[in-house]
Formats: structure tokens, C-alpha cells, sequence
């Protein structure tokens, strides 16, 4: 594989964005913790009705969580409680708010992936913080001053990559926004600055790619791009994922996982050990059992996430239930940081896994066979419905033009990996190259028609 | 891991800062142009108390710390 040499993360002073608290022991990290963790609830509980009213109901004052272990005492919040209160005063956030409304200075929402998107209102310092996490992730990857980073995104009303044009900035780095650019004009734009640096979701990257080879007859991996963060999807710690955007770019490609209501948690370092560090001086990151809502301690063993953004004020995030599945690593990381990892980054939705025929199925598997081989394109759809009784699952893949393969060899591969790793048999569609949505952002890959069909 | 007595004057920096910015909210009262600006300052300074000043709150107490520096 071709990868040009990214100036080494620490040629020039600390490797950590802070040498303090990304080193820190765990006592002491637990200790700041709580203590961070104690100052928030009675921060919410004296100023936003809505966390008020949750703890009374919960029998709960703020000073009986006298340890983290008290802390899963706390009643989590979860999405749909959050939009069943916005919309009402103050407007259009609701009783979720701890500072007057005057003091809000940016609003931002969810993408609505899963319903009606959430509201988000962020105070002058709730956006500092913002752009403070993504500080931490950006200098663990190795962005300097020296880099000039593009990022091709739509700055609208969805957070995605704007913490990270301010954190950027922040670090010194020359940041050229791509907004209302298509994609070819993204690429030609790269190509004119010799941009070395960008970030875009997985999918993105990997369109982009397929933009500049078959619109543009130009070789992403020409390009000046040296290293790529990724967000939005699991697929930059999707190991068939990353080396298909790494090879198409010649670029080191990061992962980090954030979203509207939580923050900028976690961030795969420069070692990249196929895992990302939780950052643990800004969150308390809890798993817990998506049964029975046992706090998960040990390693491998996987849970949803319970969070906590243990700085964010305006709007705090207070032992939210993400819904994603994650576990901790028995290992530390060799790059001297402290902040547990988790192995694989986000690895699944709680709300995600669905039954087919009877089998769990993850469709990030899916997207780990699909990628996995030779000839298939980047692009590809799963289709569940229902025949009379049973379920029916359909792969609609493409083959990339110049495969060197058939698609005998292809569909017999394909089949046995998916029967390998996902336990199922599928019913496969080679479709034209090209004839598959594209997306810009977040995709929308699976599409479970069975509940429609019955609503019929 | 660098030396508490740093991260000490550090904070005591912070804090100087902090109070100067509330001192220009006061004294701006009518001058938007001055308390607008001293209160970005002020959201940069909870920066600076999220990434020293918070680390040596929880510290200040730990008796480790103590013996090694002592005041």
C-alpha cells in the first residue's frame, strides 16, 4: 500500500493536547471526575426543571452520589424524553435549559437518523468546550500549525464538522471551508491549495474518492491530503473501511465518534491501535447492560454507552443513553495516554440490531464483508422484507469496472463470508456501477421494509 | 507529569485574567464593544480551568501531593 510519511505527531513538543490530564492515573482521573460529575447535577438540579423533576421522582438529591458508583443511581435521559419537552418554553428548547435564554449563543440539532431531531442550545463557553474536545483529537492525529485542512461539509444546522473548523483554527491551522461546493469542486479546490488534511464521514471519503478517479481522471492518492478524520459512521475503525480510504488517499485516516447532544468523546489516536481512546477528562463514559442496565466494568464485554459531557452547561448532557455499543480494552494504549480505549470505536447500535430470520444481525457486518473484497464497489444497499412468513434479505452490490475478477468469483466469496460473519444467506443483486445512491453525509444503507409491509 | 508548583502559577494566571475580564464587564456596563469582548474572554478562561484549574482542585486535598510540595 502507497502511504505518504505524516510529519511524526510529537516532532515538535508535547504528543498530548494536554500532557496533564491525558496522563493521568485512575485514581486521580476518577476523583476529577467525580468531582466534575457533583458540580453538573447540582448545577441542573437547581436550575433546569425538567433534571429536577427527574431526580425527585427518582428519590434522588444531588448530594447522595458520593461515588462514581452512586452515579448509576442517577435516572439516565434519553432522546425521546428530550423532544417530547422541546418546542415549549423557553423556546424552543424547554425545560432542559440552566441558563436564560439570552445566554444562548448557537443552536444546533440532531441529524433526525432516528426521529424527530433534537434541539441542541450551546452557550459561548459550551461552544469553546466544544471546539476544546475536538482539540484533543485533532492534536492526538497530529495536526499542526503547519496544516491546511478542508473541510467539505454542509455548515448548516446539523453540528457535524463545525466544532472541528473552530478547533482547528484553535490549533493554529489554516482551515478552508468547503461548504457549498459540490464534489468535484471540493476535489479541484483540494488540489489547487494543496490542502494536506481533511474530514468527512466514511462514506463521503470513499465517494470522493470515486469522484476524482471517474469525473475528474485524477488519482486521490496524488493529492497533498497526509491524514483524514472521520465521524458520522462507525466505518473509519471498520478495518476493510479504513484501508480501502487509506489506500484511495494515501493518507493516514483517523476515527473519532461525537454526536449533537453528547459532544466530541472519543478519538483514535496516531498509533491508530484499532480502537479510540475515550476522552475521560471532558466525559464519564458508563456501560451498562442493554438487559438488565448493569454497569458494565470489565473489558470485552460489550454495552450501550450511559454519558455524561461533564462541562457543557447551557444544555447539559447528564447520563444520556446513547444507544451505542461499546466496550472497554483489557489494554492500555501505547501511545502513553491514560483514557481507557475501545476496541473497534462504536461497534453497533442498541436500536440497530435486528432479527432476520430469526439471527441478530449488525449491519456494520455487513459493511465489514462488503468492503472486505476485491472488486466489490463502496457502495451497496441491503434490503429486508418479508416473503408470506419469512424474511427475505437482499445485497444490492456493484462491481467496480476494472475488477480483474467475474462476478461468479465475486458473488461466491461474497456469499460465503456473509454466511461466515453474519449467519445468513442473502439474496444478491449485482447492480450497474454508478447506479447506487451516493451519499454526502450520514447513509441510510439498510432499509428493514418488513414493518411497512405489514402496516399494509 | 509536570510540576504542581507550574500548574499552581499557571492557575493563579487564570485567575488574574478572570477577574481582570469581570472587572471590564463592570466597568463596560454601557459599552457593549468592551463587556461583549471580556466575556468571550471569560468563556476561553473556563477553558483554561477545565484543562489546570479543575486537576488542582481535586489534587489540592491528596496528601501525596502535599508531602511532595510542601507549602
Amino acid at each position: 500500500m502507497r502511504r505518504r510519511e505524516c510529519r511524526p505527531v510529537n516532532a515538535a513538543g508535547s504528543p498530548y493536547w494536554n500532557p496533564i490530564l491525558e496522563t493521568l492515573d485512575r485514581e486521580r482521573l476518577e476523583a476529577l471526575q467525580l468531582a466534575k460529575f457533583q458540580r453538573l447535577l447540582n448545577w441542573a438540579y437547581e436550575r433546569s426543571r425538567f433534571h429536577r423533576a427527574l431526580y425527585q421522582a427518582a428519590g434522588l438529591e444531588p448530594g447522595d452520589v458520593k461515588s462514581l458508583a452512586d452515579v448509576a443511581r442517577v435516572p439516565r435521559v434519553e432522546k425521546s424524553m428530550m423532544r417530547s419537552i422541546q418546542g415549549k418554553e423557553p423556546f424552543p428548547y424547554g425545560d432542559l435549559l440552566c441558563v436564560p435564554l439570552e445566554e444562548v449563543t448557537a443552536f444546533r440539532q440532531t441529524s433526525g437518523t432516528t426521529g424527530q431531531p433534537v434541539y441542541q442550545a450551546d452557550t459561548w463557553s459550551d461552544w469553546e468546550w466544544w471546539a476544546e474536545a475536538w482539540c484533543y483529537i485533532l492534536w492526538a492525529q497530529g495536526y499542526r500549525e503547519t496544516d491546511r485542512v478542508f473541510l467539505p461539509f454542509g455548515y448548516n444546522v446539523f453540528v457535524a464538522f463545525w466544532a472541528a473548523h473552530y478547533a482547528a483554527e484553535k490549533l493554529g491551522c489554516e482551515v478552508v471551508p468547503g461548504g457549498v461546493l459540490d464534489t468535484e469542486a471540493r476535489i479541484l479546490k483540494i488540489a489547487e491549495l494543496r490542502c494536506t488534511a481533511m474530514m468527512a464521514t466514511p462514506t463521503y471519503v470513499l465517494g470522493m474518492a470515486e469522484t476524482a478517479r471517474t469525473r475528474l481522471g485524477l488519482d486521490p492518492g496524488d493529492l497533498t491530503i497526509r491524514r483524514i478524520t472521520c465521524a458520522g459512521e462507525p466505518g473509519a475503525l471498520v478495518p476493510a473501511t479504513k484501508r480501502r480510504m487509506e489506500e484511495a488517499w494515501n493518507a493516514h485516516v483517523y476515527d473519532h465518534a461525537g454526536a449533537t447532544e453528547i459532544g466530541a468523546w472519543s478519538y483514535e489516536c496516531a498509533v491508530q491501535p484499532g480502537a479510540m481512546h475515550v476522552n475521560e477528562a471532558l466525559f464519564l463514559v458508563q456501560i451498562e447492560d442493554v438487559q438488565t442496565g448493569e454497569t458494565i466494568t470489565e473489558p470485552g464485554r460489550q454495552g450501550k454507552m450511559i454519558v455524561t459531557a461533564l462541562d457543557r452547561l447551557g444544555q447539559p448532557c447528564i447520563r444520556f443513553d446513547s444507544k451505542d455499543l461499546i466496550q472497554w480494552s483489557a489494554s492500555p494504549c501505547p501511545c502513553g495516554r491514560t483514557f481507557r480505549l475501545i476496541p473497534g470505536g462504536v461497534v453497533g447500535r442498541a436500536d440497530d440490531i435486528t432479527k432476520v430470520k430469526g439471527v441478530l444481525l449488525a449491519p456494520s457486518a455487513i459493511e465489514e464483508v462488503v468492503r472486505s473484497i476485491d472488486g466489490v464497489g463502496d457502495e451497496y444497499e441491503v434490503v429486508v422484507t418479508k416473503d408470506g412468513d419469512l424474511d427475505r434479505i437482499t445485497l444490492k452490490v456493484e462491481t467496480v469496472p476494472e475488477a480483474g475478477r467475474g462476478w461468479d468469483e465475486i458473488e461466491a466469496e461474497l456469499r460465503h463470508q456473509l454466511r461466515l460473519k453474519t449467519n445468513l444467506n442473502y439474496r444478491l443483486e449485482r447492480r450497474p456501477w454508478g447506479s447506487l445512491p451516493r451519499y454526502a453525509v450520514k447513509a441510510r444503507r439498510f432499509k428493514d421494509l418488513r414493518a411497512k409491509a405489514g402496516e399494509g | 507529569m509536570m510540576d504542581i508548583e507550574v500548574l499552581k502559577s499557571l492557575d493563579r494566571e487564570v485567575a488574574r485574567i478572570e477577574s481582570a475580564a469581570r472587572r471590564l464587564i463592570e466597568l463596560g456596563d454601557d459599552f457593549p464593544a468592551v463587556t461583549k469582548n471580556a466575556s468571550r474572554i471569560l468563556a476561553n478562561v473556563k477553558m483554561l480551568r477545565i484543562n489546570v484549574g479543575d486537576y488542582l482542585a481535586v489534587v489540592a486535598d491528596d496528601p501525596s501531593e502535599k508531602s511532595r510540595n510542601p507549602e
